[in-house]
């Protein structure tokens, strides 16, 4: 990292429309060349859209036709990770850098990023806390997400910061394989995320959180930042790289990357999964925090007496630890104190539906 | 401990002598005896990328540019190119070995965890900037150095 006599230059976008506002960190990651300066970039979307990670299928994550209904535009990016819900009340702050000018590695890289963000906050009231690898957490819910990638020279790592979430629409667009499973998302995510508004009440005004933000990394990266503008090639390629992002080809070439259940910040995840017994099919809808099962349910075609047999088990399953032995030592439990007929049905079916539905932990 | 073999160990990277290296890509390359090269990531490239989560190959008989990618890959928290030093056309990929295990390449990047076996247009190592035996790990010592990196076998 020796570039400190170089500034950082600052391009500040106000608003774009939702394509450009993908487009133009790319153009600015690969128009990059020998001389180019390092780039923050901050810049909102002027509308309401989705994004899917680099590798993702999209007809397997995102419920196509209710973004069209609402008029949300699908926009696939070169970053990993999951679907999001972005609009406005997001402030994109993007890191275009060559790569010799950021930490080696992923997780350090990370480390200077988020620790900015975390600044940002604390300087506006808010006790946010760095969760490595790439989490912003304010007393335990997520304030924001992260990735990074690389364009031809330039690492980029992009991230935001949270004027306000509307986690309602994030659940109704995500594709998911039962409206309990909707609900459970939606629940979830309002219980582990927050933003500025609910931490503060009313979120600070943009040029507030902006000079708080080039402060925060003018002294993590101890290098000045100078505000600049756009060069024409790479404005020219953002045009280019509108077309490309807005073809079908481009939104479905993902690469079918399969994500199991919903992940909403770094420890907290949705899941569901359904395994066949010989008495019939249990499904099971989990909600994982730090591996312990912090809600789950069952239901399916089984035969079970007495009737709330899935509901009690659901019960004496919460808190336990997402591990084979723990999971069977609770259900066994369960089956000599109460002696459940489940025809078709036994311990080691309850417990195969649980580990089916978290044992696809990816992280994102 | 990884075993060194045929090459050393620097800060917990393994750096094979009788591999061919473009050191800045943190790329690999081993001439095959029908003329065809084997390409993967270095040691230091699965380290720096972390556990590998999806690979997407280039398909086999596309060519390729020198500098292009051969293959995404996403891993936990980046996504990027695996960028082929050399121009060719694509012979064969290991994507079989990556459905069996997708962090193949974070256990064992110079064997099982190859990437992509290319048909090149020309082989002349020097001429691109390539490095084998004692200068590959001359390169190598100093830009581990240089970046500060200690390697993991992250899927361990």
């Amino acid at each position: 990292m020796t570039a400190d006599d170089e500034p950082i230059r600052l391009l500040d976008l106000g608003t774009v429309d939702p394509l450009r506002s993908q487009t133009i960190y790319h153009a600015v990651g690969y128009a990059m060349a020998d001389g180019s300066p390092d780039t923050i970039m901050l810049v909102s979307p002027d509308a309401p859209y989705v994004s899917i990670g680099r590798h993702q299928d999209v007809d397997r994550e995102v419920d196509r036709e209710v973004c069209a209904e609402l008029g949300f535009p699908i926009v696939r990016r070169e970053v990993g990770g999951g679907a999001v819900y972005l609009d406005g009340n997001q402030l994109f702050t993007q890191w275009i850098f060559a790569a010799e000018h950021l930490p080696a590695t992923v997780e350090d890289r990370f480390s200077l990023y988020c620790d900015t963000l975390v600044s940002t906050y604390r300087s506006l009231g808010i006790e946010a806390v760095y969760r490595p690898v790439n989490d912003i957490q304010v007393n335990g819910r997520k304030i924001g997400g992260t990735g990074a990638a690389r364009m031809d020279q330039a690492e980029v790592v992009v991230g935001s910061l949270m004027f306000d979430f509307d986690a309602l629409t994030m659940s109704r667009v995500l594709k998911v394989p039962s409206e309990k499973f909707r609900d459970k998302v939606f629940q979830t995510m309002s219980e582990y995320m927050t933003t500025m508004r609910r931490e503060l009440g009313t979120p600070p005004p943009r040029p507030t959180v902006v000079e708080a933000y080039v402060a925060a990394c003018s002294a993590a990266l101890g290098r000045t930042i100078e505000p600049g503008e756009l060069r024409s090639d790479e404005l020219e390629l953002a045009e280019r790289l509108d077309q490309q992002f807005a073809t079908r080809e481009w939104l479905e070439e993902g690469g079918g990357l399969r994500r199991a259940g919903v992940r909403i910040h770094e420890g907290v995840r949705v899941a569901e999964a359904a395994h066949k017994a010989a008495g019939g099919l249990i499904r099971c809808l989990a909600v994982v925090r730090d591996d312990r099962l912090e809600d789950v349910s069952f239901s399916g075609d089984f035969t079970a007496r007495p009737a709330d047999v899935p509901a009690q088990l659901a019960e004496a399953l919460v808190g336990c630890q997402v591990g084979e032995n723990a999971l069977h030592e609770r259900v066994s439990t369960y089956y000599d104190q109460v002696r459940p007929e489940t025809p078709g049905v036994t311990a080691e079916d309850w417990v195969t539906a649980v580990l089916q539905a978290t044992s696809t932990a990816v992280p994102a | 401990m990884i075993d060194p073999g045929n090459g050393i160990v620097h800060r917990g990277c393994l750096i094979p002598l009788d591999l061919w290296y473009d050191v800045p890509r943190d790329v690999w390359l081993r001439p095959e005896a029908d003329g065809s090269l084997v390409l993967g990531m270095t040691d230091v490239a699965q380290t720096r990328a972390g556990k590998v989560l999806h690979i997407l190959f280039k398909k086999i008989g596309r060519r390729i540019e020198a500098g292009q990618s051969a293959a995404t890959i996403e891993t936990a928290k980046w996504a990027g190119p695996f960028p082929t030093p050399v121009g060719g056309t694509v012979v064969a990929t290991n994507s079989d070995a990556f459905d069996a295990d997708i962090l193949v390449a974070n256990r064992d990047p110079y064997e099982l965890g190859w990437l992509i076996r290319l048909e090149p247009d020309a082989w002349d190592p020097g001429a691109i900037g390539l490095v084998t035996g004692s200068t590959a790990i001359a390169h190598y010592e100093h830009r581990i150095e240089a970046l500060g990196v200690s390697c993991v076998r992250c899927a361990d």
